[in-house]
C-alpha cells in the first residue's frame, strides 16, 4: 500500500471543529451512539471516495447527523431547516 | 538538526476560544454550517446544554501533553508508579494528583533497547486524550494507519528517528476501549534528575512512539545556539521564558510584538509562542 509520505504538519483546529469535537464527545458520553456505530457510518455508509475527501471533523458531523436522525431524535427535515437558517 | 529557519519560527498560541478562526476564510463552509445547525437542534431539544458544551470545550483545551510528560517523568523516577502505569495509566495519573476519572482505560508500554513501541489506532483515531490532549492530524490519517503496521521503521524515519536494526519496532493498536501511552527510554546521564527536570525531556511524539525523549545535550545545545544560559529560567518541556529587555536571543522583533515569549522544544522542534 503506497500512501505517500506523511503530512506531519501541526494544524490548529478551527473553532467549528473544536465545537464539533465537544458536541460529539458529549453525545457519545451520553449514550446516544457509540464509537463503533460512528465507524459504521464512516466505513459502510460513506463511499471510499467520500471517506477520503471529507476532513476528519467534517466526518464526525456527518456521523452525528446520520446517527441522530436514525435514532429519530431529530428528523432530516429539521436538520435541513436549521441549515437554511444557519446559512443566513 | 535544528535549522535557523526552524529556530526562528513563531507560533502564536491562540487562547481566545471565542474568536472565530474562520473569519478570514471565504463564505462559511458547508460543515461549519452543519455544525451550527446540529448544535442549535440539540440545544433546542434539550439534549445538550450550552454550559455542558462550553465545559467540554474547556476540558479539551486543558488537556495537553504536559499531563503525559508528568506521568512519564514520575514513572521514570518511581518503579512502583512505573509498574502501575503499565497496568493502568489512568490510576497512575491519579496517584500523582491528576484526576482522570471517567477516562477510557490507558496502559503504558515501555520502550527498551530491544523493543520500541509505536501507537496507532488502525480503525479510527483512538488516542489517550486525557494524557496527551487532542491527537495530531497525521495520527488520524490513513497513511499513518497503514504504514504504522506495515512499515513502522519508515514512519519513524519520516519523523527523523533512527533506531538500530536490532531494535524491534512494535505497532500497538489502540481501540475504543483501551488506549496506549509510550514510556520512552530514559536518556542516559539523568540518574540524579528530579521528576520536574525529567519532564523537560519528554515530548508528545516520544509518548506516541514516533520520536525519542530529548537528550539533555540537545537542550543544552539549543540554549547555547540561542545564546541562553544553559540552566535558564525553566518550565516544563525545556522552555525558557523571555521578557522584554532581554537580548542576544535571536528573537529580537518577536519579543517587541509579544510581551512574553516562551521558547522551547514543542513536539519535536524549537518554537516560540506568546503567553
Amino acid at each position: 500500500m503506497n500512501e505517500g509520505p506523511l503530512d506531519i504538519r501541526e494544524d490548529d483546529l478551527k473553532l467549528y471543529e473544536r465545537r464539533a469535537d465537544a458536541m460529539v464527545i458529549l453525545l457519545v458520553g451520553r449514550g446516544f451512539y457509540t464509537l463503533d456505530a460512528s465507524r459504521r457510518v464512516a466505513e459502510i455508509d460513506l463511499s471510499a471516495d467520500e471517506y477520503d475527501s471529507i476532513r476528519y471533523y467534517d466526518r464526525w458531523l456527518v456521523q452525528a447527523r446520520r446517527l441522530m436522525t436514525e435514532l429519530d431524535v431529530i428528523s432530516e427535515a429539521e436538520v435541513e431547516r436549521e441549515i437554511v437558517v444557519a446559512r443566513d | 538538526m535544528l535549522t535557523d529557519a526552524a529556530v526562528g519560527a513563531a507560533h502564536p498560541h491562540d487562547h481566545d476560544v471565542a474568536a472565530d478562526t474562520d473569519a478570514s476564510d471565504s463564505p462559511p463552509g458547508e460543515y461549519k454550517i452543519l455544525e451550527a445547525a446540529l448544535r442549535t437542534l440539540f440545544l433546542s431539544k434539550g439534549l445538550l446544554t450550552a454550559t455542558e458544551l462550553q465545559a467540554e470545550g474547556a476540558a479539551m483545551e486543558s488537556r495537553t501533553p504536559e499531563l503525559g510528560t508528568r506521568l512519564v517523568a514520575h514513572a521514570w523516577s518511581d518503579p512502583k508508579l512505573f509498574d502501575l502505569a503499565i497496568d493502568d495509566a489512568i490510576a497512575a495519573a491519579g496517584a500523582i494528583g491528576l484526576d482522570m476519572s471517567n477516562a477510557v482505560p490507558v496502559r503504558a508500554v515501555a520502550n527498551t533497547p530491544d523493543v520500541h513501541h509505536l501507537v496507532v489506532c488502525t480503525l479510527c483515531s483512538c488516542y489517550p486524550r486525557p494524557l496527551l490532549g487532542p491527537p495530531p492530524t497525521w495520527y488520524k490519517s490513513r497513511a499513518y494507519h497503514a504504514k504504522a503496521v506495515i512499515a513502522p521503521r519508515g514512519i519513524l524515519r519520516e519523523f527523523g528517528t533512527e533506531l538500530p536494526a536490532s531494535t524491534e519496532i512494535r505497532a500497538v493498536d489502540s481501540t475504543a476501549d483501551l488506549r496506549y501511552l509510550v514510556i520512552p527510554r530514559r536518556p542516559a546521564g539523568t540518574d540524579d534528575w528530579s521528576a520536574d527536570k525529567l519532564e523537560k525531556l519528554v515530548t508528545r511524539d516520544s509518548m506516541i512512539g514516533v520520536g525519542l525523549a530529548t537528550e539533555p545535550a540537545t537542550i543544552a545545545q539549543t540554549r547555547a545556539r540561542l545564546g541562553l544560559a544553559v540552566d535558564g529560567n525553566d518550565r516544563t518541556s525545556g522552555c525558557h521564558i523571555l521578557g522584554r529587555g532581554e537580548e542576544g536571543h535571536g528573537f529580537g522583533d518577536l519579543v517587541d510584538r509579544h510581551p512574553v515569549l516562551v521558547i522551547g522544544i514543542r513536539h519535536r522542534q524549537p518554537v516560540c509562542w506568546s503567553v
